[in-house]
């Protein structure tokens, strides 16, 4: 809920800086990692303040925004690595981690040998020159009042390279973006430009400083569609004429394809699968990754396989659900993956919604007057408030005028009704308890990124310690 | 504008029909022609997908459809909605047509809903201007009811905006559209905003409204891959106007106008292996134009195309298309003569 958070310094904040600087100079090898992340947080405090007090108090969480939750990942001289996942999945914090233009809360990014974490911005300043970014939005990426030439021309300036041949230099940059003639452009403003020539612009400028690593934050989404093939056809020349690492973040699979050798998809702060893009995409793991490229639309005939859509959205970074972040939307889910009280809530709700007779209370009814469905109002017997609580063991408290056996009644008949839900399958007990329905959950697992052979995983399916047939009787 | 109880109209029949509608925007100089000349008709139970590049005039032509121009637009031409002509009705009497008989959900669901006002007072708002003389209980039930059909659990009507993620504020945004069954609904970009997942459960209410609802709905939209799931026929703009217009499935296996067919082999999909793109830009609408607008970038332009509009020539399934390779028995064999290739520059684009 917070926008704004404060960032929280972590435990690599406060690190020894450094590292091994001695391996600076050394000529590398092509294959070894040009930045290597392992471990990385970036936590976003909301500790401070009334909206912190409130959503801590709301939620139960520890008041921090798990923006990226220890991610690693290599990326070799000239790879192109591509970050996919939807909005909130963390993936632009990372990449703007990997600048320090976010500080991260801790763990390890080397780039080249150095590391960056913790690194004060005055010895910062000098690597950005071979790390450089490209941002979404182009019309907010560039200084309305400032020209074309100037624009391009800055990050010389400031990295102190503007030499007598400056003007030749922004020159060159601007034709290898295809700004040509660039005799034309130099003294336009953004307001001239369109959106392509915008981006055209924003990558001249990156470019100048022939820099090695490339974060390129969804380059072509806000484009128009027949501007996106030229951007990105313009990208993978400049990764062959300058030899340029890239890391592509998007949230467009078809993209992403065309453009990256490996693949890693985010959700909710972690890399959930990554692996070559060929792999990836011939034979997608993760039930989210699956699932995302079910929902990539396509021009052939219309699909009939609608009831596939996956429900929900991505959840509340400050509170990720037990176990797997992804088991509230995934339909393969079972016990390890977790299961917990949201969860009861979110499948009472639903059951509550969708068509059905609408019926009016009356001022003497227990959940109160209003609207509701007769059938199977869950307010006027569970007090839903208590479902929002974390943990293996879940009171729920009747509501009022009703008994512990009315809420496992609906418990129960909730089960009844879709004994098929993968809910089901982490509930160990439901029992009564000192007036109160106590629901017992399984223990839930956090996925680790497991090898399968060819791509790894976050995702217990792919756990050969855990037999799901076995599991999934419910109690 | 009361609250007649709507006849359930026939499936088939037009609900919307928008005839040589022309928008100018008078700019000082030479007027922007946004949109000149375009016929359309959306039939009840029909979506209706509206695709082209920026600056081709589609959200004008949306615009214009609700009365919502800004005043320096001139209007010329007809929109029919259930035998009444927007484009000419005083401000007062289209200020009632709109949302009553059209409805509209747009592309940024949050900046539309009053961050101060609860969910269930949004839909009774609605009601109450538009149906008078529904009760406080009859206008709950249809809000709960409309709710409900979207996913949403009544449980949340005393909810606020901010309370609700992306996906269900569109959903809101929806409802607030269908509460009072419109005649038809324009939806403008209405999952750009969203992510993949969301978006394909926004796509799948708008295709599951056209097999229920007896509304019909405009969809502006730049993604093909939705027009492909959720609409019946596509009409695709170009320059202000329509250049062709038919079935989906036909106009995408079997497109009939060169514009169309570039615009689909630019679309990246997970079948692209080789990107694709149309050279140059769309014109600039305030220049004199002359023949078919697209010539400048079509690589099947004619001798014929810089000079003759080519009209219109009906396609297979009752679509349409403007362009001269449709009508090659009319040309001399001078006009037919390919014109020669033209240079235009890679930075030269939208």
């Amino acid at each position: 809920m917070p926008t704004k958070p404060e960032h929280q310094p972590g435990p690599g904040a406060d690190r020894e800086v450094g590292g091994p600087a001695s391996t600076a100079g050394v000529a590398t090898d092509e294959a070894a990692p040009l930045i290597e992340v392992s471990d990385l947080y970036v936590h976003y405090s909301m500790r401070r303040g009334p909206l912190a007090r409130l959503s801590r108090s709301r939620k139960g969480g520890d008041g921090a925004v798990r923006a990226v939750d220890g991610v690693s990942f290599s990326l070799r001289r000239g790879e192109v690595l591509g970050l996919v996942g939807e909005s909130g999945s963390g993936k632009s914090t990372l990449g703007r981690a990997l600048l320090g233009l976010v500080p991260a809360s801790s763990g390890s990014i080397r780039f080249d040998g150095t590391e960056l974490v913790g690194l004060p911005e005055r010895r910062l300043r000098p690597l950005r020159r071979r790390l450089q970014m490209v941002f979404q939005d182009p019309h907010a990426s560039l200084n309305p009042a400032m020209d074309v030439g100037t624009a391009v021309g800055h990050p010389l300036k400031i990295h102190g390279l503007g030499g007598a041949d400056l003007q030749k230099q922004v020159e060159r940059a601007l034709e290898m973006v295809g700004l040509a003639p660039a005799r034309r452009y130099l003294n336009m403003r953004p307001a001239d430009l369109s959106g392509g020539q915008k981006q055209r612009v924003v990558i001249a400028r990156a470019a100048i400083l022939d820099p090695e690593l490339m974060v390129a934050d969804e380059p072509v989404s806000m484009l128009d569609m027949s501007v996106r093939a030229k951007i990105l056809q313009l990208l993978l020349d400049l990764r062959r004429q300058l030899n340029l690492t890239y890391l592509y973040i998007t949230h467009d699979l078809a993209t992403a394809k065309l453009f990256c050798d490996r693949i890693a998809i985010m959700y909710l702060g972690r890399i959930v699968e990554i692996g070559r893009t060929e792999e990836v995409f011939a034979n997608p793991r993760h039930p989210y990754t699956q699932a995302l490229l079910r929902a990539v639309p396509d021009l052939g005939s219309r699909r009939e396989d609608e009831s596939e859509v996956v429900a929900g959205e991505i959840p509340d970074a400050a509170r990720p659900p037990a176990g797997c972040s992804y088991h509230p939307r995934c339909p393969h889910a079972f016990a390890p993956c977790g299961s917990e009280g949201r969860d009861l809530r979110a499948l009472l709700e639903a059951r509550w919604a969708g068509p059905g007779e609408v019926t009016e209370r009356g001022a003497g009814d227990p959940a109160g007057p209003g609207v509701g469905l007769e059938r199977e109002d869950p307010a006027r017997v569970v007090r839903l408030g208590d479902l929002d609580a974390a943990g293996e063991h879940l009171p729920i408290r009747p509501a009022h005028g009703h008994h512990a056996a009315d809420v496992l009644r609906v418990l129960t008949r909730a089960r009844d009704d879709g004994p098929d839900e993968p809910l089901w399958r982490g509930v160990r007990a439901m029992r009564e308890e000192g007036g109160q329905a106590v629901v017992d959950f399984e223990p839930a697992i956090d996925p680790g990124l497991l090898d399968t052979g060819g791509a790894r995983v976050a995702c217990h399916l792919f756990d050969p310690r855990f037999d799901r047939s076995a599991v999934q009787q419910v109690s | 504008m009361s609250a007649v109880p709507q006849q359930a109209t026939a499936p088939g029949a037009p609900r919307i029909a928008v005839r040589d509608l022309r928008i100018w925007y008078g700019t000082g100089g030479a007027p922007v022609r946004a949109v000149d000349g375009v016929d359309l008709t959306i039939n009840a139970g029909q979506t209706v997908a509206l695709v082209g590049e920026s600056g081709c005039g589609k959200t004008t032509l949306g615009r214009g459809i609700l009365g919502m121009l800004p005043p320096s637009a001139a209007v010329d031409g007809e929109v029919v909605v259930d035998g009444v002509d927007l484009a000419h009705l005083p401000p007062r009497r289209l200020r009632a047509m709109r949302g009553l008989r059209i409805g509209l959900v747009f592309q940024e669901p949050m900046t539309r809903l009053d961050p101060l006002m609860r969910i269930g007072d949004h839909f009774d708002e609605v009601l109450r201007t538009h149906r008078p003389k529904m009760s406080r209980a009859e206008r709950e039930r249809e809000s709960v009811a409309m709710l409900r059909s979207l996913g949403i659990p009544p449980s949340r009507i005393r909810q606020y905006p901010h309370e609700f993620s992306g996906g269900m504020r569109q959903r809101i945004m929806i409802g607030l559209a269908l509460v009072l069954r419109p005649a038809v609904i324009v939806a403008d970009e209405p999952t750009t905003a969203l992510d993949v997942l969301v978006e394909a459960q926004i796509v799948e209410i708008l295709a599951e409204l056209r097999r229920n609802a007896d509304c019909g709905l405009l969809l502006i939209t730049h993604n093909l891959g939705i027009v492909a799931k959720a609409a019946d026929r596509v009409a695709v703009m170009y320059a202000g106007h329509i250049v062709e217009e038919g079935e989906v499935d036909r106009v995408f296996s079997e497109p009939a106008h060169p514009y169309t067919r570039e615009l689909l082999r630019s679309t990246i999909s997970l079948d692209t292996s080789d990107l694709h793109y149309i050279p140059g830009s769309p014109p600039d609408l305030s220049a004199p134009l002359s023949g078919c607008l697209f010539h400048p970038r079509c690589p099947d332009a004619m001798r014929v195309c810089q000079s003759r509009d080519p009209g219109q020539t009906a396609t297979a399934g009752g679509g349409r298309v403007s362009c001269w390779l449709h009508r090659l028995d009319e040309l001399e064999p001078a006009d037919r003569e390919p014109l020669p290739d033209r240079e235009i520059s890679v930075a030269d684009e939208a």
